[in-house]
């Protein structure tokens, strides 16, 4: 059983379209030339409205609200939760990006995609609208049912965010959320890429969403998910990285349905997914055969050698998962000369672990990189303890020649999944 | 091979349920037959002054392994219909270690309970005591790996969420794994349970009946929540049937949509909805006279009702009046997420069965549905090719087709 195939044997998925709201900018190019120059979104966490014992830092969208509402109908959207706020915007990048024209104003979206009845959108995210979610548990403990608020419900339901997406630029695919663990916007994109292959859409708004929330920020550092500081990827320090919000998209298309002359921005050459078949193993022996076989599958759907990936773009973080990672990547990529270095970047550091929304920004960024023909830095150690050759880390932006980026990501619970992507 | 797997039948060949009509697929079954409602007041939580008081609470889990007792209500049910659907299936002792097992769920708000739990201890011990661990469960994939775990399944595998449609749309996401060949076996399934987070919220949208759940009546005033668990085993149809299993049904075509056109709101003409039908019959190869009957979304709340029929007029056309048509939510309320796979599970025993459960509580037909053909009472019926539909918050829609094997198509 391989990755996936297509059943036809007609199409090829493109992607059209990147677009990313995340604490280091706003667009494709802010984000990447930050990301580039090695900064980090590292700040001071929101104040809790309820007195709850948050890390003192986190990466948050607060400081560019002017921004996002630059590309947020403001009106439209003023009670939806900061989740459908960022992955409006997101998405909104992502059509613009693809070449279709700049949307008008709100209510004439749907001019920007040529077959909207056609279009679907699939949105990973690990914890949904949360804040909204905990603020009407919140009242709801406090003062019974009759305290219940209609709107806190309604946007805090899982598929709010997508749905919020395919009324704003009337797509009437598919809409719904994929709820998983730090996986789940790669897997957004594959399973959006699988869609357009097997002909179930026309086109696919991808991608992950998180939003900062404080009850989750709490759960996640009592659980030692999260940490205050930025992790050192691969340095086997066990320390996580910092918490993160954000969403990153991708618009994936049928490349026979692309306007002429439009020029796609890469192509998704293979795909590969697995879980470890015992239970709690991310971290362990298991989550490494899920990591290989992953990425064996993507290579083996994409037609390439191991010798012919330029670049992996990883999730690792510094935490407990990345010794599987590693040793998943090196078992994948054993038949590969251990002097020809592989760059491997991970953007953990600069971003923290912004779960689904991290894995999405993996695909985003392995595109960028195709695009720019640049590897993008990793904070932190140059020298991985957990990192075997050939496998190398960069910690400043490098030019390089590259044809094929692989995107990666593990989650604790031994799940794993991998795209190729191939330089248009 | 690459043709044959698009051509290839998917066939359903195990069916595990769970709902406030008991443990199994044969208890539910025997009340569906008999006509018999397990909506009940609620005893779960406390409902206060609410003027709502029914809901559909399941039995508690059957007892099962000791490392499971730890497991959160609704992740040992549905546990409980996985196994049940992989019983049925041949599976007993185990998924077959050679085949790439693909699980997914659909789910509106699972996790809730986890949240339930948290919130309790939190409003007694405070914001700086309490343990922030209890919002374990919140991170999803705790439960969908725990189920994964508990199955050895290596597949993909994933959680759907949107919202009432989750469970139609699981069964979807099956579906295109076998096509598209990444899994050869795949467990689809959906639930929610009864919780006071659901209870609370749709109250306060004023979409529960104060009185009974009666879809398409003129005087229903809205819905009753149901836990609801339920589990469908699917894999190709021809290995199935190499293999010397029993083919209960052929999933032989669904459809999504998405309204665009309110988040909360129906399109008052139900255009999504009709849509997700149309690409149903399409993927099937099948025209609006081979359907035989109708498993409605059938919420008993206004807006719903109407739209879904707008739906089948446009669909159905002349031929809506001689389609039968029914909603099973009076028998176990609106099981939300789990609703699109409880439902598939009572679309595929009527056809198995040939007998078509009530549209119960169906006292006066509202005029607006004179020009529906709806299953007031319980009776046989030839089924050879039925629709369920699903449809829910932002605008979501799915729409199964499944068919009696090897049911030609005109």
């Amino acid at each position: 059983m391989t990755g996936f195939r297509d059943p036809g044997g007609r199409r090829r998925v493109v992607v059209s379209g990147l677009g990313i709201v995340s604490p280091l900018g706003i667009g494709v190019e802010p984000f990447w030339k930050r990301l580039a120059a090695g900064d980090c979104a590292l700040g001071e966490s929101p104040p809790s409205s309820h007195s709850i014992p948050v890390p003192p830092r986190a990466a948050t969208l607060s400081e560019l609200a002017v921004d996002l509402e630059a590309i947020v109908d403001g009106r439209a959207l003023r009670r939806v939760s900061n989740l459908s706020r960022y992955s409006v915007g997101a998405a909104r990048l992502a059509l613009e990006r693809s070449g279709r024209g700049r949307p008008g104003n709100a209510g004439h979206e749907s001019l920007l995609v040529p077959s909207p009845d056609d279009t679907s959108v699939l949105l990973g995210t690990s914890y949904g609208s949360s804040q909204y979610h905990f603020d009407f548990y919140e009242r709801l403990s406090r003062g019974g049912i009759r305290e219940a608020s209609p709107l806190l419900f309604s946007e805090s339901v899982m598929n709010a965010a997508p749905g919020h997406v395919s009324l704003t630029f009337k797509l009437r695919g598919a809409s719904l959320a994929l709820v998983g663990g730090e996986e789940v916007g790669l897997n957004a994109v594959l399973e959006g890429a699988q869609r357009v292959l097997v002909g179930d859409a026309g086109a696919v708004l991808a991608g992950g969403a998180e939003e900062y929330c404080d009850f989750v920020h709490a759960a996640l550092a009592s659980h030692n998910f999260i940490s205050a500081r930025p992790g050192e990827p691969y340095a086997g320090e066990d320390r996580p990285s910092f918490l993160s919000e954000g969403a990153a998209m991708v618009l994936l298309e049928d490349e026979g349905a692309l306007p002429r002359g439009a020029r796609p921005l890469a192509e998704v050459a293979g795909m590969g997914s697995s879980r470890a078949r015992d239970d709690r193993a991310g971290g362990g022996p298991s989550g490494a055969r899920a990591v290989e076989t992953a990425v064996r599958r993507a290579l083996e759907t994409s037609g390439l050698e191991a010798a012919a990936v330029d670049l992996i773009v990883s999730s690792a973080s510094g935490g407990e998962g990345d010794a599987a990672e590693a040793e998943g990547l090196a078992r994948a990529f054993s038949s590969r000369d251990r002097r020809a270095p592989c760059p491997v970047a991970a953007c953990k550091a600069a971003l923290g672990e912004g779960f689904a929304f991290s894995s999405a920004l993996e695909a985003l960024v392995a595109v960028k990189a195709l695009l720019e023909q640049v590897i993008p830095p990793t904070l932190g150690s140059a020298e991985p303890a957990l990192l075997p050759r050939p496998f190398v880390l960069h910690r400043t932006a490098t030019p390089a020649r590259l044809r094929n980026a692989l995107a990666v990501s593990l989650n604790r619970r031994g799940a794993a999944v991998a795209v190729v992507f191939r330089a248009a | 091979v690459r043709e044959e797997a698009l051509r290839e039948t998917i066939a359903v060949t195990g069916l595990g349920m769970t709902t406030c009509l008991g443990i199994g697929v044969e208890a539910n079954w025997r009340q569906l037959r008999n006509g018999q409602t397990g909506l009940r007041p609620v005893s779960r939580f406390e409902v206060g002054d609410s003027p709502v008081r029914e809901g559909g609470e399941a039995p508690p889990p059957a007892a099962g392994p000791t490392a499971e007792e730890e497991l959160s209500f609704e992740i040992r049910h549905l546990l409980g219909v996985v196994r049940e659907a992989c019983r049925q299936a041949g599976f007993a002792g185990g998924l077959p270690q050679d085949r790439e097992v693909g699980v997914v769920v659909g789910s509106s708000l699972a996790g809730s309970s986890s949240a339930d739990r948290f919130f309790k201890a939190f409003r007694e011990k405070g914001p700086r005591e309490v343990d922030y661990g209890l919002l374990r469960g919140y991170y999803l994939e705790e439960e969908l790996g725990a189920l994964c775990g508990a199955l050895g399944a290596a597949g993909p595998a994933v959680l759907v969420s949107n919202a009432c449609a989750a469970g139609g749309s699981s069964l979807a996401q099956g579906a295109r794994w076998l096509r598209g060949g990444r899994a050869d076996l795949v467990i689809a399934a959906g639930y929610d349970p009864l919780s006071i987070f659901t209870f609370a919220g749709f109250g306060s949208l004023m979409a529960l009946s104060t009185s009974k759940l009666r879809p398409f009546s003129r005087n229903r005033d809205g819905m009753l929540l149901g836990d609801g668990f339920a589990a469908v085993v699917l894999e190709p149809g021809s290995r199935a049937r190499a293999e010397g299993r029993s083919v209960l049904a052929e999933f032989t075509g669904c459809g999504e949509s998405t309204d665009a056109h309110h988040l909360t709101h129906p399109h008052p003409r139900g255009e999504g909805a009709a849509l997700a039908m149309r690409r149903a019959l399409e993927m099937g190869s099948l025209q609006p006279a081979d359907i035989d009957y109708v498993n409605c979304h059938g919420t008993g709340t206004r807006p719903n009702d109407r739209s879904e029929s707008w739906a089948l007029r446009e669909v159905f056309g002349d031929r809506l009046a001689g389609i039968p048509v029914s909603s099973s939510k009076p028998f176990f309320g609106h099981t939300l997420g789990g609703a699109g796979t409880v439902e598939a599970v009572v679309t595929i025993l009527s056809a198995l069965h040939g007998f078509l459960p009530a549209n119960l509580n169906l006292d006066e037909v509202d005029p607006e549905f004179a020009d529906l053909n709806l299953v007031s009472e319980g009776r046989p019926a030839d089924v050879r090719h039925a629709m369920s539909n699903n449809f829910g918050f932002g605008g979501s829609n799915a729409s199964l087709i499944f068919s009696r094997p090897g049911e030609e198509r005109t």
